[in-house]
C-alpha cells in the first residue's frame, strides 16, 4: 500500500483518544460516538483511497482496515488491555458503516443496474457482495439490535473484523459458547429477514 | 412476526431447537410453544438456517485474528510454524520450517503495537539494513517482510541457550570463558559500526551462546546511525531495555556505537560476576577478574561516551587475541568444531564477507574484474555470448560474498570505451587487482569456453582453466559449467567456501532476456533513458528469474522522474533480492529510500555501493542527492573525489552538471566556471554546459565575459532545453541576486524578450516556456508568471516543478487559496520537491515557522532540481544569496 497522505490525514491525536476513552470507561456514552467518528474518517479515507484505485477494480481489504485503523488509534500509545475490546468494537462498526455507505453510494448510481458488486477480497478469496445485499444486511442489523444490542456487535466483529470466537468473547466479556448462540441466533434471524 | 418484548423467549427457544436433533425438533421442542406467533418466528427462523450461501457464509473478510493461525495463514507459502518460542516485549518468536530449503528457522513476528509505532516502510528498510550485516557472530536475516500487516523477520535456527537462560543456568561466567564471548559479540558490534549500524538493544536475551562462541541476535529494529531514533516517538516511548541503556540512550539523546560499548560494558560485568545489571555491589576485583579486563569494562561504563572506547573495534582491540591479549586464569578451549558450526551456518546465506587466511592457496588481488569473452566462432550473430558469459560470471563472484567484484556494467562500458581494449589496458581502466578474461569457440559443431586468470598488478597468468565443451544449442548449460569450474577455482586457491555456495541464481538468463538486458545497458550509458526502460523490462518479462534489469529499470524511471514505475519495479525485484549481488541489493535500497524520500537513508545505501563498485554510478549518484539534500558541501567532496575518466564516468556529462552545481552551491564560482568550461570543452555538444558557464559568469559579476558568452549562445540553433534564452535566465538570475539588481534586472528583460520571439516563430514550445515563466517571476512579474505556469501545469500536471511554480506566483499575488489549490495534493512519492514548495508558499504568507519547519523536512526528502530552482527559492525564502546559508 502507498503511505498515506501526510500530515493533514494522520491518525487523531492520541491525546484525544485517552480523552475519550476515559470518558467511555466513566460511562459517557457520547464519547463512543466521538471515538466511532475519529475512526471512521480514517477508514473512510483509506477505502477511499483504495476504492479510488483503477488497478484495485473496487476492491477492499476490510480485514486491512480495521487493522490499520485499530493500529492508528492503538499506536499512540494510548492503548492497553481496557481499551482493545473498545477501540477493536468501535473499529468494526465503523468498517461496517465504510462499507455500506460505500454500497449506499454505489447504490445510487446504479441501483437498477445488474452487476455493479462491491468486490471484497482478502489475501486468499475474492468475494462478491452485491451492495443491494450489504445493504438489507445493515437494515436487519439495525432492527436486530432492537432486539438484542449484544447480537448485531458480534456480527460485526466477526463479519466486519474477521474475529474469531475467543477473540469476540473477550471483546464482549461473554464465553465463547454465547458468542457461537449469538452467531448462530443473529445469522438465522438476519436471513429469515433477508432472504424472505 | 414476535415483538421485541417476546425476543428472549425466541431467542431461547431457537437455541433449545438447534441443540436437538432436526428429527426431534417438533416433539421436543415447537409443539411445545404456546404463542403461535413464537412458534412461526422460531420456525422461520430455523428454516433461515439452514441457507447455506447467505452474505455471512462468504468467506470472512479477513483472517481470524489468532495470533498465530493469523502468522501461519499469511507465511504459509513458505514457513510452516512448528512451536511458539517465546513472546518478549516487542515481537514473538516462533520456529518454523521453511519450506523451500527444508530446515528450521526463528521467525519473530512484531506485536501490532510495536509494528504500528515502527510503520512497515521504516521496518523493512530498518530490515534491509540490517540485512547488510554479514558476520560471524551475527545470526543473519534470511528473510523479513510485510504480510496482511504482520511485520516479521527470519533467522536460522540455531542450536544454543541464550545468554540470559545460561547466566540464569550458571550464575557468573569464569573469566576465561566469558573474554571469549565477550570478543564475539564486540566483534559483531564492531561490524555492525563498521557498516554504521548501532544495535541499540543489546542484552543477554539477544545473545545466543553455543559451546564457547556468542552470536548477535536481533538487529531487526537496530538502526542505522544516520537515521532518525524509531525508538524515541513523540510520546516519550523509549525502546530498549532499563539497566542495558547507556545514559543518552535513556534520556533520549543521540545514540551511537558507544551507547552499545556501554551495554557491552553492562553486559560484561553481568557475566563476570553474576549480579543483574541493577545492582553492582560486588566489585570486578572481588571476583578475581583480571585488571585489564576489569579496567576495560570500566571504561565502557564511563557516563560521558566519549570516554568509553569508540566501538566494538576497539573493545576487541582492547581484548587483544586470546594468545596475546588480556591474560586469563584459563586456557580457551580450542573454537575449532564450533568455528566449523558456524561457518555452516553462515555459508548458507553465502554472504559471509570475512576472508578466512587463505589455505595456503594464492592470494588474489582486489577487486576482480571479468572482462567479456572474446568471440572466436567466426559466427557474428553469437557476439552477444561473450557479454553474457562476462556478466554472469560477475554475478557468479558477487554471490559468493568472498571477494570484491567489479560491477558488470562498469567493466562493459569499459570495453565499450576502449574499444575492445587489451587485458590489461581494461584492468588498468577497471582499477583491477586480477583479471579473469576468455574466449569461446566452435570445435566439431561444438562450442568450447575457456578462461585464464591474471593478474593485473603483478602481470602474469595466475591460471588458464580447463576448457568447458558444450553442444551448440545449449549455451546455457555451458555457461553454467564455465561458472562452476570458475567457482571450483576460486574455491581451491582462495576460499574453499566458494565452491559449496548454493549457485543463488542457479541458472544463467535467457538469451532472450539477456538480449535485451545488454540492448538496455547501452542506451542507459547513452542516457536513453525511457528506451532503455523498455528493454530492461523487456529483459524482465522474457525471464522472471533474472532481476537485475528491474533495478536498471528503476534508475532509468528514476532519471525521469516517473516515480511510480519505479515504485513498482523495485516491490518487484524486492521480492528476488537474494539473488542479487550485494551491490544491486544497495541499489534497490538506495531507490527505495529515494523514493520513500528518507534522504539520510538513501545516502547510507549509496555509501556503501559506492563502497563496494568506487568506478560505478553509485558515488555520482551520492554526489547528486547531497546536493538535492542542500549538503553541497558535502556533495562537492564527492563529486571531486570522482576521477571523471576512469570507469563509467568516463564519458558522463551529467558528472560536470553536478560537478558545477556543487561549487556554486558552496560559493565556489571560480571553481564552478572552470567545471563548466571543462565540460564544454569535453562534450561540445552538450547545451546545458553553456548555461552552467552562463550562470557561473553571472555569479562572478563578469558581465564582459558574460557578455561574450551570451554572443555565442544566440547563435546556437534554439530548438533546445538549454537555449540562448535559458542562458540568459540563469545569468541574470545570478546577477540580481549577488550584484545589482539592475545589471540583473537588465539580462532578464533581454530574456523575455528573446523567448518571447522564440515562442513566436515556434509556439507552444514547453522549454521556451518554462524559462519565459522563470523570468517573469525573477522580475517580480507574478500575474504573467501565472499565466504561464498554470498552463504549463495543464500541460503536464504530473510535473510538480510547474505546479509549484504556479502557485508561488499566484501566492505573490496575494491569492493564498489558489495558491494551495494550485500546488494540489502531495505526490505519493520524491516528496521533496513538493514540500520545498509548501516551505516556499509558507514563507510567502508571512509565516516563517513553518517555512522553516517545511524547508528542512524537504531537504532530507531530496528535493530534486534543487540546484536549478534554489535562486528563486532564496528570494521567496527571503534569504540571502551566498554558499550553505539555507542549512
Amino acid at each position: 500500500m502507498t503511505p498515506a497522505p501526510r500530515s493533514d490525514s494522520g491518525a487523531p491525536g492520541s491525546g484525544a483518544v485517552t480523552g475519550l476513552l476515559n470518558r467511555l470507561r466513566s460511562g459517557d456514552e457520547d464519547a463512543e460516538t466521538e471515538l466511532y467518528g475519529l475512526v471512521y474518517g480514517d477508514l473512510e479515507r483509506a477505502a477511499s483511497a483504495l476504492l479510488r484505485r483503477e488497478r484495485a477494480a473496487h476492491t477492499l481489504q476490510p480485514g486491512d482496515l480495521v487493522n490499520e485503523a485499530y493500529l492508528r488509534l492503538a499506536g499512540g500509545g494510548v492503548t492497553d488491555a481496557t481499551n482493545r475490546p473498545h477501540l477493536i468494537a468501535i473499529a468494526a462498526r465503523a468498517m461496517r458503516f465504510v462499507l455500506v455507505d460505500h454500497a449506499r453510494r454505489r447504490g445510487a448510481v446504479k441501483r437498477k443496474s445488474v452487476g455493479a458488486p462491491v468486490r471484497i477480497t482478502n489475501a486468499e478469496v475474492a468475494v462478491e457482495l452485491d451492495f443491494v445485499e450489504l445493504l438489507a444486511l445493515d437494515d436487519a442489523l439495525e432492527r436486530l439490535g432492537k432486539r438484542n444490542p449484544r447480537l448485531p456487535k458480534v456480527v460485526e466483529l466477526r463479519f466486519f473484523a474477521g474475529l474469531n470466537e475467543e477473540e469476540i468473547a473477550e471483546i464482549l466479556g461473554v464465553t465463547s459458547r454465547t458468542v457461537q448462540r449469538d452467531w448462530a441466533t443473529a445469522r438465522a434471524w438476519l436471513y429469515k429477514e433477508m432472504y424472505p | 412476526m414476535a415483538g421485541d418484548s417476546n425476543w428472549d423467549e425466541v431467542e431461547r427457544l431457537f437455541d433449545a431447537a438447534l441443540a436437538v436433533d432436526r428429527t426431534d425438533r417438533d416433539a421436543h421442542v415447537l409443539s411445545r410453544i404456546t404463542s403461535e406467533e413464537i412458534r412461526s418466528e422460531v420456525e422461520a427462523m430455523l428454516a433461515a438456517s439452514d441457507r447455506a450461501n447467505g452474505i455471512l457464509d462468504r468467506p470472512r473478510l479477513a483472517p481470524p485474528a489468532s495470533a498465530r493461525e493469523q502468522v501461519q495463514r499469511a507465511l504459509a507459502e513458505r514457513y510452516t510454524i512448528t512451536e511458539v518460542l517465546g513472546r518478549g516485549g516487542s515481537a514473538t518468536v516462533y520456529r518454523a520450517t521453511e519450506h523451500k530449503h527444508n530446515r528450521t528457522v526463528v521467525l519473530k513476528v512484531l506485536h501490532p503495537e510495536v509494528a504500528a509505532l515502527v510503520g512497515v516502510q521504516r521496518f523493512l528498510s530498518e530490515v534491509r539494513i540490517a540485512a547488510q550485516l554479514s558476520h560471524p557472530h551475527i545470526l543473519p536475516l534470511i528473510d523479513s517482510g510485510e504480510v496482511d500487516g504482520l511485520l516479521y523477520y527470519v533467522m536460522p535456527h540455531q542450536e544454543g541457550e541464550t545468554l540470559r537462560a545460561r547466566l540464569e543456568r550458571q550464575g557468573a561466567i569464569p573469566a576465561g570463558e566469558a573474554i571469549g564471548l565477550l570478543r564475539d559479540v564486540a566483534d559483531a558490534l564492531g561490524a555492525a559500526h563498521a557498516a554504521g549500524i548501532v544495535h541499540r538493544d543489546l542484552k543477554p536475551d539477544n545473545i545466543l551462546c553455543a559451546g564457547d562462541h556468542a552470536w548477535l541476535l536481533d538487529f531487526g529494529i537496530a538502526l542505522g546511525e544516520e537515521g532518525r531514533d524509531l525508538r524515541q516517538t513523540g510520546e516519550g516511548i523509549v525502546v530498549g531495555t532499563l539497566g542495558y541503556m547507556s545514559p543518552e540512550q535513556a534520556r533520549g539523546g543521540m545514540v551511537g556505537p558507544a551507547s552499545d560499548v556501554y551495554a557491552w560494558g553492562v553486559l560484561a560485568r553481568e557475566m563476570l560476576t553474576g549480579q543483574g545489571p541493577l545492582e553492582t555491589s560486588t566489585s570486578l576485583q572481588s571476583r578475581g577478574v583480571p585488571a585489564a579486563l576489569a579496567a576495560l569494562v570500566t571504561r565502557s561504563l564511563e557516563k560521558d561516551p566519549a570516554l568509553r572506547p569508540a566501538s566494538g573495534t576497539e573493545l576487541v582491540a582492547q581484548l587483544g587475541t586470546p594468545a596475546k591479549g588480556i591474560p586469563t586464569t584459563e586456557r580457551r578451549s580450542t573454537p575449532r568444531v564450533v568455528w566449523v558450526a558456524a561457518a555452516a551456518l553462515v555459508m548458507a546465506l553465502g554472504v559471509w564477507w570475512t576472508k578466512r587466511d587463505a589455505a595456503g592457496g594464492d592470494e588474489l588481488s582486489m577487486p576482480i574484474a571479468v572482462a567479456p569473452l572474446r568471440n572466436e566462432t567466426g559466427d557474428t550473430t553469437l557476439a552477444i555470448w561473450g557479454r553474457m558469459a562476462g556478466d554472469w560470471l560477475t554475478q557468479g563472484l558477487h554471490e559468493t560474498g568472498l571477494v570484491r567484484v567489479v560491477p558488470w556494467p562498469s567493466v562493459r562500458y569499459a570495453t565499450e570505451q576502449l574499444g575492445s581494449p587489451a587485458s590489461d589496458a581494461l584492468a588498468r581502466e577497471v582499477g583491477a587487482g586480477t583479471l579473469i578474461s576468455g574466449a569461446y569457440y566452435l570445435t566439431e559443431g561444438r562450442i568450447g569456453f575457456r578462461l585464464d586468470v591474471m593478474d593485473a598488478r603483478k602481470g602474469g597468468l595466475i591460471i588458464s582453466l580447463p576448457p568447458v565443451v558444450a553442444p551448440r544449442e545449449s549455451l546455457e548449460v555451458a555457461l553454467r559449467d564455465v561458472r562452476q569450474r570458475l567457482m571450483g577455482w576460486v574455491a581451491v586457491s582462495y576460499d574453499e567456501r566458494a565452491s559449496a555456495l548454493p549457485g543463488l541464481a542457479s541458472h544463467p538468463p535467457t538469451f532472450a532476456a539477456y538480449q535485451s538486458f545488454d540492448r538496455g545497458l547501452a542506451l542507459y550509458n547513452e542516457q536513453e533513458y525511457a528506451a532503455a526502460a523498455t528493454e530492461f523490462r523487456q529483459a524482465w518479462i522474457a525471464d522472471s528469474s533474472f532481476a537485475v534489469p528491474l533495478i536498471y529499470a528503476a534508475m532509468a524511471h528514476w532519471n525521469q522522474s516517473d516515480v511510480t514505475w519505479v515504485d513498482t519495479l523495485i516491490t518487484t525485484a524486492s521480492r528476488f533480492r537474494h539473488t542479487l549481488s550485494e551491490y544491486d541489493q544497495r541499489q534497490l535500497d538506495y531507490l527505495s529510500a529515494l523514493l520513500e524520500g528518507d534522504g539520510a537513508r538513501a545516502l547510507v545505501a549509496g555509501r556503501r555501493a559506492a563502497e563496494i563498485a568506487p568506478e560505478s554510478r553509485a558515488a555520482y549518484h551520492l554526489g547528486r542527492d547531497l546536493i538535492a539534500m542542500d549538503r553541497a558541501a558535502e556533495g562537492r567532496q564527492v563529486l571531486e573525489g570522482i576521477n571523471p575518466d576512469r570507469g563509467l564516468m568516463k564519458g558522463w556529462p551529467s558528472y560536470w552538471t553536478q560537478l558545477t552545481h556543487a561549487r556554486h552551491l558552496t560559493g565556489a564560482h571560480a571553481a564552478e566556471r572552470d567545471a563548466a568550461r571543462e565540460m564544454r570543452k569535453r562534450f561540445p555538444d552538450s547545451r546545458v554546459a553553456w548555461v552552467l558557464e552562463a550562470r557561473a559568469s553571472g555569479a562572478l559579476g563578469q558581465t564582459a565575459a558574460l557578455d561574450s558568452l551570451l554572443a555565442q549562445t544566440a547563435a546556437l540553433p534554439a530548438g533546445t532545453y538549454w537555449s540562448h534564452g535559458g542562458a540568459l535566465v540563469a545569468a541574470g538570475e545570478e546577477l540580481f541576486v549577488h550584484h545589482d539588481s539592475v545589471t540583473g534586472r537588465r539580462y532578464l528583460e533581454k530574456a523575455v524578450t528573446w523567448l518571447q520571439q522564440a515562442l513566436r516563430s515556434e509556439p507552444g514550445r514547453r522549454d521556451h516556456r518554462y524559462w519565459l515563466g522563470s523570468a517573469y517571476y525573477d522580475l517580480a512579474r507574478w500575474s504573467d508568471a501565472d499565466t504561464v505556469f498554470t498552463s504549463l501545469s495543464r500541460d503536464l500536471p504530473e510535473r510538480v516543478v510547474h505546479r509549484g511554480l504556479a502557485a508561488v506566483s499566484r501566492a505573490r499575488m496575494g491569492d493564498t487559496a489558489g495558491a494551495a489549490e494550485q500546488l494540489g495534493p502531495a505526490p505519493s512519492h520524491a516528496l521533496g520537491e513538493y514540500t520545498l514548495f509548501k516551505s516556499r508558499l509558507a514563507a510567502i504568507a508571512g509565516d516563517t515557522a513553518t517555512a522553516r519547519t517545511l524547508r528542512l523536512q524537504a531537504l532530507s526528502e531530496v528535493a530534486n532540481g534543487w540546484a536549478w530552482v534554489h535562486a528563486s527559492a532564496f528570494r521567496d525564502l527571503g534569504l540571502p544569496a551566498g554558499p550553505a546559508v539555507f542549512r
